[in-house]
């Protein structure tokens, strides 16, 4: 847990006293009674608020009505909660607000942020009592029709070109995208989609929560994609320590996708 | 077997009763190895959908079962033959009496093969809304909301409409909505966008659309359309309808009921009301602002 900001790992929790965290948009209060876990969480509508509280002792006065409680029966001596970041469970489509013009022969480097999931159990090898998003995205279909296709996370994001730009928040993970352009024509790109659910976590010091890092070749003369899954964060960042696996098994590190109008809405 | 004969004091002989119970066994056994083939074949095809397993499942077993049977009855003697000869005039009797059965039968070998709808789907069959329990050779089975169980005979399901609710993985609601004549419409317009816009269930591809639908009776008339997740599609339906009161609420925007206006002409006074028959009365009284009288 090197990023100043970290808010997984284990805590122990005092049978029937209330623990409190805060994690950007998103808030939990946890207390483990004698034979249950009881968890309640809050998400805002809003992406970027909210700071850190970890573990912080709270009562229940504080716990607010629109809390959304979740039970698990069981009884533990001890009682340790272990909190994991975890990527999105689907893929998020990404559209920034202004369409990027990628030009014949250039290779262009986004980045995106997308919210971390938060994942709490019961031990570090002990079940998952909770697995949602820090903030809840807007769903969204990615395909050329209504038929075909499949359900994504929407994100509309500034795409930033500059890495000095993106706010280190420890609530959202850092993808960088890499565009190559292999095709003679240029293109706008609308909207892409990342495929967060196959990459993994990682904690870069300093720099926040990064995954690994994409690429995107768009192949001379042809419509067909692929998608190359880094093996890491990429190259601007240095000593990544991998904190959580992809949720989707990758066959290999290269796999290739439909038609590239469909992986970038052009 | 003598013993059993005479203890029992039947008037049959050995011979007869070593192939009745011959036959006995196959029938018992047949019934036993239909069951665990049902239960071999269920658990080799978990991978496969309700529907693929249901009917693989009954094919083996009844095939496992009608060997079993068939050599039973030849234990006991059933010339298969004779049955053979017997075929063509017992095709014909057996035809014309179960036109109906055979037609749902077949109906029913279409509605497996074209696999429109499988186990669980939702459905609605000319205004039946349920779940499908079953699809048998003669009918399928449907479990409405209100937890009834409806059997439809498959011809009615082959050349009846059906409406398939879980087919595709997303579907679209239709929101009506009409608001007052006085608002500002290009603010209504910009709310309701930014109700679907809000709603995380609300698909932002396809987009939200918002449709003109006219002047109305009492309001001016719109359709906002949004797409959901189809497993989504009753929690938006709910939450949108909310969302669009509270946010019409919020900014003052009247939702209109049916109502009538009366004027007596362009610029008009309220209209005179007078009582008739009652010895209070005064000349002229505008709505609303006479005592109310006693009848006399």
């Amino acid at each position: 847990m090197s990023t100043t900001d970290a808010w997984w790992g284990d805590t122990a929790l005092k049978p029937g006293a209330l623990r409190t965290w805060q994690i950007g948009p998103y808030r939990l209060w946890v207390r483990a009674e004698a034979r249950e876990w009881r968890l309640w969480s809050l998400s805002s509508d809003e992406a970027m608020v909210g700071g850190i509280r970890v573990a912080e002792e709270g009562n229940d006065d504080e716990v607010p009505d629109g809390a959304a409680l979740t039970r698990v029966g069981l009884a533990q001596r001890d009682p340790v909660l272990t909190l994991l970041p975890a990527p999105a469970d689907r893929d998020v489509v990404v559209r920034p607000d202004l369409p990027v013009v990628v030009p014949a022969g250039v290779r262009v480097e986004l980045y995106v942020t997308t919210p971390l999931w938060v994942v709490a159990r019961a031990g570090r090898d002990g079940p998952t009592l909770l697995d949602e998003p820090s903030h809840r995205m807007s769903d969204t279909w990615f395909g050329p029709n209504t038929l075909e296709g499949e359900l994504a996370y929407a994100l509309r994001t500034s795409a930033t070109l500059d890495l000095e730009a993106l706010p280190y928040v420890s609530h959202r993970a850092i993808t960088r995208v890499s565009v190559v352009n292999a095709a003679r024509d240029a293109f706008s790109l609308v909207k892409l989609k990342v495929p967060v659910a196959g990459l993994a976590l990682y904690d870069v010091p300093g720099s926040g929560i990064w995954t690994d890092a994409v690429t995107l070749e768009r192949e001379q003369a042809s419509d067909e994609a692929e998608v190359v899954v880094g093996n890491g964060p990429g190259a601007a960042t240095a000593r990544p320590e991998r904190i959580a696996d992809p949720r989707l098994a990758v066959r290999g590190p290269r796999f290739s996708l439909d038609a590239f109008g469909r992986l970038l809405g052009m | 077997m003598a013993w059993l004969a005479s203890t029992f004091q039947l008037h049959v002989t050995p011979d007869q009763l070593a192939v009745a119970l011959r036959a006995g066994v196959y029938v018992v056994l047949g019934l036993l190895l239909a069951r665990l083939t049902a239960v071999g074949v269920t658990r080799a095809t978990r991978h496969m959908g309700p529907q693929e397993r249901v009917l693989l499942r009954r094919l083996a077993s009844y095939a496992v079962l009608g060997l079993f049977l068939a050599s039973a009855l030849r234990e006991a003697g059933f010339r298969f033959d004779v049955l053979l000869g017997a075929a063509g005039i017992l095709t014909v009797a057996v035809g014309f009496a179960s036109q109906t059965s055979e037609s749902n039968m077949i109906s029913g070998l279409f509605l497996m093969l074209e696999r429109s709808i499988a186990i669980g789907d939702i459905i609605n069959v000319a205004g039946t809304v349920g779940e499908v329990l079953s699809v048998d050779l003669l009918s399928t089975r449907l479990r409405t909301f209100d937890n009834l169980l409806i059997r439809i005979p498959n011809q009615t399901m082959v050349s009846t409409q059906i409406t398939n609710y879980n087919r595709l993985p997303i579907r679209r609601f239709d929101l009506q909505v009409g608001v007052a004549y006085k608002e500002d419409l290009a603010k209504v317009e910009q709310a309701l966008l930014d109700i679907a816009d809000r709603n995380p269930l609300c698909l932002e591809d396809p987009a939200p659309l918002l449709i003109s639908m006219g002047f109305g009776a009492s309001s001016i008339n719109y359709q906002l359309s949004v797409w959901a997740k189809r497993e989504n599609w009753l929690e938006l339906r709910n939450r949108i309808t909310r969302e669009v009161k509270t946010a019409f609420d919020g900014l003052g925007i009247e939702l209109p009921f049916p109502h009538v206006s009366l004027y007596a002409g362009s610029v008009t006074e309220p209209l005179p009301v007078m009582l008739v028959g009652s010895e209070t009365a005064g000349p002229a009284d505008p709505v609303g602002t006479a005592p109310p009288e006693e009848a006399p």
